[in-house]
């Protein structure tokens, strides 16, 4: 949910997409016509047939509108009617206390008769650690520590005490509940750190990799996670993970490029235009990840900031796949069967994409390319997606 | 009670508490000071060896309660104690938390207060590439002290990388207590401070602005401020003589 009007000159002139980009950048009456755009747009895709419709959170920056995802989804809830609401997701750690988060994707579950996706991202350096204030060091402890909290809240048929080291709360009993038993599926985005691979595994959560930077970045950690699934004696099935892609379809190729090179370009050289010293506060990556070399996606970012991106380095380089129906699918089909995944998310509107162009790309995804991905995986059960 | 230390030459004995880069045996202000005939204790803070090391060290006041502890160990009493930046915070705690356990105290452009009208400058975005600048007067005359060396970074064969490991690590220990702001209270506990107090900054300090050290001698009882000229946050570096004979002069007072 990027902010569409950055100036030409964004790059040249500030330092930073995120943290401490100068609010007079934004303009809120501008900004009202903007969220009503993109809610337009996910309950426009929600009434193409898409299974589901996403909404994430950050903080202080213009690349994405959504301190908070819960507002927008709890109107996603009552306009939408089957798609499942994905809220991917709230960021534990920054919400005091955590059963803050019981009770609002509750009162989403409950309101969407059961449609919920439960997300529960670390978040970024940017909007945890330094918009956030919260420390480096103690940020993933205090993570886990939270959806632990939040899982058995849901779960408690009356009040307890948790005694925790981050929170504590002398009666924990969340009015309401959630319709899902025993609670909604619940979706770990991460950046590549191991111990996530495992705790998802351990957890049964289900792991999604949220790339900008196309399936060959996402392959190394994809890859970690059904190693490690392996070495835990856990079944592949490609429910279990998720991938999140640009794509861009149009009549041709060429089309392609016409209709969606610019907003492209405007995000990957504007929306991702990040000050590289907020990519990465010493204890935000692991010893053990960094050991690895497994570079996060926002360092990623940081490290791109390469002034002479083309449209054909964007989509040579698979950030976006763009095309054509039949190129379109084919790449699709070759990223899901060498990630494994079985949950893709498509990132339909980007940059300064604007309601025309969306609705169109998300028009053409639906009829032309959906149909061929929705069953590739029927084989396999999806235990990570709401029944209902 | 874990912990390394390190010990350098012979005499009285004289603390020396290490800034957010380490210390180590080779480290130039440690051998300076032993050529004054003290024997340097340098405590290695806790998480510069290992993060394990601070999972239940959750604040500043566990903190001082560790470095009391230590001192127990060590059969420090009344102790001489110099700091620099970070451990010129801790050694402000120590001596806050439990005064006895300090004597005479040299803090360096000390961590520990916070001025809106004049906010110390964030270092952690800094860190790694643009750090130098921010702690020399002159970044082009920086003189790095050896990095600590850490031998337990097991599967790590590149030097650099170990070496911006070992670093992270001091640094996510140092974020521990300094995150966001680090300002955790000590100025609320600085009148329970005995020990007569030397505080040394260098009047070009680009990470904390001089002015802090008017602070520090406004709050603690029995405290002096020395400016020296040409340098920045890492005075204790940059004018490495004229430091050690402040200090050497401090103690003999």
């Amino acid at each position: 949910m990027p902010w569409p009007h950055l100036p030409d000159d964004f790059r040249e002139t500030h330092r930073s997409v995120w943290v401490d980009p100068p609010p007079s950048l934004y303009d809120p009456v501008r900004g009202h016509g903007v969220y009503h755009e993109y809610l337009d747009e996910l309950v426009h895709a929600a009434s193409l047939g898409f299974d589901g419709v996403c909404v994430n959170e950050h903080h202080q920056n213009a690349y994405g509108l959504m301190p908070s995802p819960n507002l927008m989804a709890s109107i996603l809830a009552r306009e939408t009617e089957n798609a499942k609401i994905v809220v991917m997701g709230n960021s534990v750690a920054l919400y005091n206390p955590p059963t803050r988060i019981a009770e609002e994707f509750a009162m989403l579950d409950v309101l969407s008769g059961g449609r919920l996706v439960a997300g529960f991202p670390v978040g970024t350096p940017m909007d945890t650690t330094y918009c956030y204030g919260e420390t480096p060091a103690t940020l993933r402890d205090k993570y886990r520590e939270g959806v632990e909290l939040i899982l058995r809240a849901w779960q408690a048929e009356e009040a307890f005490a948790f005694n925790g080291k981050y929170t504590q709360l002398r009666y924990v009993n969340p009015w309401p509940r959630p319709i899902q038993k025993p609670y909604p599926p619940v979706w770990i985005p991460g950046g590549g750190s191991v111990e996530t691979w495992e705790w998802c595994i351990d957890n049964d959560f289900l792991y999604a990799y949220l790339s900008y930077f196309g399936y060959e970045s996402g392959k190394r950690v994809m890859d970690g996670f059904w190693e490690t699934a392996d070495q835990k004696g856990v079944d592949r099935n490609p429910y279990r993970a998720g991938f999140l892609q640009f794509v861009g379809v149009a009549d041709s190729d060429a089309q392609a490029e016409e209709l969606y090179a610019e907003h492209a370009l405007y995000f990957y050289n504007r929306c991702l235009h990040l000050f590289p010293g907020f990519a990465n506060p010493p204890g935000y990556t692991s010893l053990e990840t960094m050991k690895r070399g497994i570079i996060g996606q926002v360092q990623a970012a940081a490290q791109i900031r390469d002034p002479n991106l083309t449209w054909k380095d964007i989509v040579d380089r698979g950030y976006v796949v763009a095309g054509s129906p039949s190129t379109v699918v084919d790449r699709l089909l070759e990223i899901v069967d060498n990630l494994n995944v079985g949950h893709l998310m498509v990132l339909l509107q980007f940059g300064s994409m604007g309601r025309e162009a969306t609705m169109g790309n998300s028009e053409r995804f639906a009829a032309d390319v959906l149909p061929k991905l929705r069953d590739h995986f029927g084989d396999w059960e999806d235990k990570w997606w709401p029944a209902g | 009670m874990a912990g390394r230390v390190i010990r350098v030459g012979s005499g009285p004995p004289l603390v020396w508490l290490h800034n957010a880069g380490g210390v180590t045996e080779l480290d130039p202000v440690v051998l300076a000071l032993a050529d004054q005939g003290y024997e340097v204790i340098a405590p290695v803070c806790p998480g510069f060896d290992s993060l394990d090391e601070i999972d239940d060290i959750r604040d500043v006041h566990d903190l001082a309660l560790w470095y009391d502890d230590l001192f127990t160990d060590l059969g420090l009493d009344g102790a001489s104690v110099v700091a620099h930046s970070f451990g010129g915070m801790i050694a402000a705690e120590l001596a806050a938390h439990v005064p006895h356990r300090v004597g005479r105290l040299v803090l360096a452009a000390p961590v520990g207060l916070w001025r809106d009208d004049e906010p110390m400058a964030d270092m952690f975005p800094a860190f790694p590439l643009e750090i130098q600048d921010l702690l020399w007067a002159d970044p082009s005359k920086a003189v790095l002290p050896p990095p600590p060396a850490r031998t337990d970074i097991e599967g790590v064969d590149d030097p650099l990388l170990a070496m911006f490991l070992q670093m992270t690590t001091g640094m996510t220990a140092v974020g521990k207590f300094m995150w966001p702001i680090p300002d955790k209270g000590l100025r609320r506990r600085l009148h329970r401070v005995t020990a007569p107090t030397l505080i040394a900054w260098g009047a070009k300090d680009k990470l904390i602005p001089a002015s802090y050290a008017d602070d520090f001698v406004a709050a603690i009882p029995n405290a002096r401020a020395e400016l020296l000229d040409d340098a920045g946050h890492m005075v204790v570096l940059e004018r490495l003589d004229d430091f050690i004979s402040l200090v050497a002069g401090f103690l003999k007072e």
